[in-house]
């Protein structure tokens, strides 16, 4: 069971999810809480995220451990509790909004509602409530396969939503849209997710996405959390290689001893004010100096390398370069044509030390 | 996609041609048969015979074969009714035709199909048949008409249903019959098989079934006889080899077969 | 390259196109010399006949109840061969098509020694209420679904793997029952092979005849339905035998007409 449990708002209202799945070549361990706050779970794909979902959603049995939904235990392995789907009360929006085909979009909303014994004429009624505030007025007659991605998306949001779940589970949410879509639902998913009562959690393999619906981060690697905290904690200081990614810095382990790091995976910085112990070093690529002779001045880290590859990234470019530590740099067009890449040989890294930043992991 | 719009002349022009070759269809004839020079016959020879005669005929086939070698007896048992039909509307390539009832016969004289005119060479009774220990004891054809027995008939187009029919309507009796079968061999079988708790079917019938039915007899003044008829048809692919089909089943040996399975020998 | 073998400008080699036309004549001529020998100025006399009325009736109401029989059964099954995962599995389905491939007589023979007066399972029916299958109006229905049934299960078995189980899932987390997911989500979405499949069971239920007459016997009225009729009529009414058949030719092919080719795979 990992650690790494962040509440806001009380647990006797919100999601426990306390968990172990098998999942294909590895088991999940999961445990985490959800108030009444909008909790993204992201990291990388085949991380286990979906089967968080699931497991919530009570469409996959964990192997151990409980998910507990306000006062209401909807699994516990031990006490052999499992309350099956049509009970659980939620709302999920799924990754390809699963609206049923043979169904119109009101129908479609109003089927949770009908599944709870409310007349069609009620059903429809509140249905129609929830597609209006969802932003849809004409396409309630249409069948799914007459909506676009981006409306279909918000009569899947509108069916989950009708019932007035206790929480809301949303995989993948904007993923199958196209960039222009994905941009306009988003602001608007952003509210309707504010106004919903009650703890959401949304899976999502995008950090833009995380960023802008979430309030806080759940970073799922391999079946295991490896962060959790705001955006701005998982940029400034990531603890896995997603979440570095996601920040876009070079991050390294290591075992830092007064200021020096020796580093896991080879190699040593000098980074100022480290703590003593295992830490995380992170590096922003522009603060990476490449040179092709070795460099005079004040940089206390010094190390060679040679390009292993370069992309392109806005109007600079990131160059990696295959070192001991493995190192990635954001250098200038005309830097680049200056340090000639194109030619083989080495290359010069520097790095100050006070551009290092450490901590512990 | 390719085009075959190409191919819809050929098929009406090809289903034309052969409606009308359908329609103006002719019987063929075969082979001859030869005739060896010491008096044997070879070849084939196709027996038409209703389904009461299959266990004698099928030993009088064998007996045949083996008198003269070279020859294959093939036969169809079937009702007769049905044979009848399959020679004169369908142009079935048979040699001999042994049918059992005259009416049967009859229809195939009438379409001018025979050659050899025909003779009646056995007769048959009609018989009660039961399942073995005879549970619903059923002593006479008036027993056949009780309430809760159920009675198994051949179909009235079959002749041993007409027979019946004939038996039952002399004796005064009024049967209500469960099922019309398509030939008397199929009433047995039901018997046999316990469904039915009687069923008119011939004597022969009866002595084939060994252990598997009991025979209740019916009075000789209740009951009618079959007579079979047998003849060779003008068309026979194998027309000398029919005839002598039809001497082994006249001749003195071929009677005692007949006799052996329950036929009367005229 | 011999003649036969050369590509057309349309591309089907001339040896196949001419077996396909054989194919398609052997196909239609027995359908053809039918439809000539058909006494169609006698039809409305004909169809006034007892014997053809009667038939007609049997038949009808036989093959329905059977396919109503035949669904309650076999949509069930469908779903368990479809959806589950038990040991045998193979095997039920195995048996659930065997009626398919079985000569309709022996499945005849097989329900008698199952269900007959003196069957395994039917001499307990019989000791107990005096009565038997064999013989009666429903032994009808019971010959012609054990041999139709397999149709039905075989469509609706592949309309439900075609069928994406995430759309159940959905409807369940939207707290529908199971009942009311098989009924309002599934069973929809699977209409079209549910059609197919049934459409299939009526007709071969509509023109059986072996098992039929090997179980439940021949009488107008009670047990004769049209082909049995047919078979018996040949002979002596061949004008009442051939309107029924072809009625039956008629039946048939509006059914697989209908269907669209979706009898012959998953919609």
């Amino acid at each position: 069971m990992t650690a790494a449990i962040g509440t806001a708002g009380s647990p006797a209202a919100g999601l426990l999810v306390d968990i172990r799945a098998r999942r294909g070549t590895f088991t999940l361990a999961v445990a985490l809480e959800v108030g009444d706050e909008t909790v993204a779970i992201v990291g990388p794909n085949g991380a286990g995220k979906s089967t968080v979902l699931r497991c919530v959603a009570g469409l996959t049995a964990p192997t151990a451990g409980r998910v507990v939904l306000g006062d209401r235990v909807l699994d516990d392995v031990d006490r052999r509790v499992h309350v099956p789907v049509e009970h659980r009360d939620l709302g999920i929006v799924f990754q390809d909004y699963l609206l049923f085909p043979h169904r119109s979009a009101l129908d479609n909303v109003a089927f949770g509602l009908r599944a709870r014994g409310w007349s069609t004429r009620a059903a429809r009624d509140e249905a129609r409530t929830w597609l209006a505030r969802v932003g849809l007025t004409d396409q309630h007659a249409l069948r799914p396969a007459a909506l676009s991605g981006g409306q279909a998306q918000r009569v899947a949001l509108a069916r989950a939503l009708a019932t007035e779940p206790a929480a809301l589970l949303l995989d993948e949410p904007l993923a199958a849209l196209d960039v222009q879509a994905r941009h306009h639902i988003r602001r608007q998913l952003r509210e309707r997710l504010a106004a919903f009562d009650g703890p959401t959690l949304l899976v999502t393999h995008d950090p833009i996405e995380a960023a802008t619906l979430a309030d806080r981060l759940v970073v799922l690697e391999d079946g295991r959390i490896t962060q959790t905290g705001t955006i701005d904690d998982v940029t400034r200081r990531p603890r896995s290689a997603w979440a570095a990614r996601l920040a876009g810095v070079n991050l390294y382990r290591g075992r830092a001893s007064g200021g020096l790091v020796a580093l896991d995976d080879g190699g040593q910085l000098i980074a100022a004010g480290a703590p003593d112990g295992d830490v995380f070093a992170a590096v922003p690529p522009r603060a990476v100096a490449l040179f092709r002779q070795h460099p005079s001045g004040t940089p206390r880290n010094v190390w060679t390398g040679v390009v292993d590859g370069v992309e392109s990234y806005g109007d600079r470019l990131r160059v990696h370069l295959a070192a001991s530590p493995p190192v990635t740099a954001e250098i200038t067009p005309a830097a680049a044509a200056e340090l000639d890449l194109a030619r083989a040989g080495e290359v010069h890294v520097a790095v100050k030390a006070t551009e290092i930043t450490t901590y512990p992991q | 996609m390719t085009d075959v719009t190409g191919m819809r002349p050929l098929v009406l022009v090809a289903l034309v041609v052969l409606t009308a070759c359908a329609a103006g269809a002719e019987t063929t004839t075969g082979d001859p048969t030869t005739a060896a020079s010491d008096g044997a016959v070879s070849g084939d020879v196709t027996v038409f015979a209703g389904a009461s005669l299959t266990d004698a005929f099928t030993e009088l086939g064998t007996a045949f074969e083996d008198a003269n070698p070279g020859t294959t007896v093939t036969f169809n048992f079937a009702g007769s009714q049905q044979l009848a039909t399959q020679i004169t509307t369908d142009g079935a390539p048979a040699d001999v035709f042994a049918s059992a009832n005259q009416t049967q016969m009859d229809v195939v004289g009438e379409a001018a199909l025979l050659a050899g005119g025909p003779v009646v060479f056995a007769r048959n009774r009609l018989e009660i048949s039961v399942e073995p220990g005879n549970p619903a004891g059923i002593a006479t054809l008036d027993d056949l008409g009780r309430d809760g027995i159920g009675v198994v008939l051949a179909a009235d187009e079959v002749p041993a249903g007409r027979y019946a029919r004939e038996a039952l309507d002399a004796a005064g009796v009024t049967v209500r019959p469960v099922s019309l079968e398509t030939d008397v061999r199929a009433v047995l079988t039901k018997v046999s098989l316990g469904e039915a708790d009687a069923g008119i079917v011939y004597t022969s019938d009866i002595a084939a079934a060994e252990d598997t039915v009991e025979g209740v007899a019916i009075p000789d003044e209740d009951n009618v006889i079959a007579a079979y008829l047998i003849a060779t048809l003008r068309d026979a692919p194998s027309a000398e080899a029919a005839r002598a089909f039809v001497e082994t089943v006249r001749s003195e040996k071929g009677q005692e077969t007949l006799d052996a399975y329950g036929f009367d020998t005229p | 390259m011999t003649r036969g073998q050369e590509s057309t400008a349309a591309g089907i080699p001339a040896g196949v196109r001419a077996l396909g036309v054989a194919a398609i004549v052997f196909l239609t001529l027995p359908l053809i010399g039918l439809a000539l020998r058909t006494p169609w100025d006698q039809v409305s006399t004909l169809l006034t006949e007892p014997l053809v009325l009667r038939a007609l009736r049997l038949s009808l109401v036989a093959s329905l109840a059977s396919l109503a029989l035949a669904s309650v059964l076999g949509v069930p099954l469908a779903w368990l061969l479809a959806r589950t995962d038990f040991p045998g599995r193979r095997l039920v389905r195995a048996l659930a098509v065997l009626p398919m491939v079985l000569p309709p007589v022996v499945g005849g023979v097989a329900l008698l020694l199952a269900l007959g007066r003196r069957g395994l399972f039917g001499q307990v029916l019989f000791a107990a209420t005096g009565w038997a299958l064999p013989f009666t109006t429903p032994g009808v229905i019971v010959a012609e679904t054990f041999v139709a049934m397999p149709f039905l299960v075989v469509t609706v078995e592949a309309g439900l793997r075609a069928l994406d189980p995430r759309f159940e899932e959905a409807a369940a987390t939207l707290g529908a029952s199971r009942w009311t997911v098989l009924r309002t989500v599934t069973l929809p979405l699977i209409a079209p092979s549910l059609t197919a499949g049934m459409a299939l069971c009526w007709a071969r239920a509509l023109g059986e005849f072996g098992a039929t007459i090997t179980f439940a016997g021949n009488l107008p009225g009670r047990t004769q339905t049209m082909p049995l009729a047919v078979y018996l009529e040949l002979e002596s009414n061949p004008a009442a035998a051939y309107l029924l058949s072809i009625l039956l030719l008629v039946v048939s092919i509006a059914v697989l007409v209908g269907m669209r080719d979706r009898y012959l795979g998953s919609p």
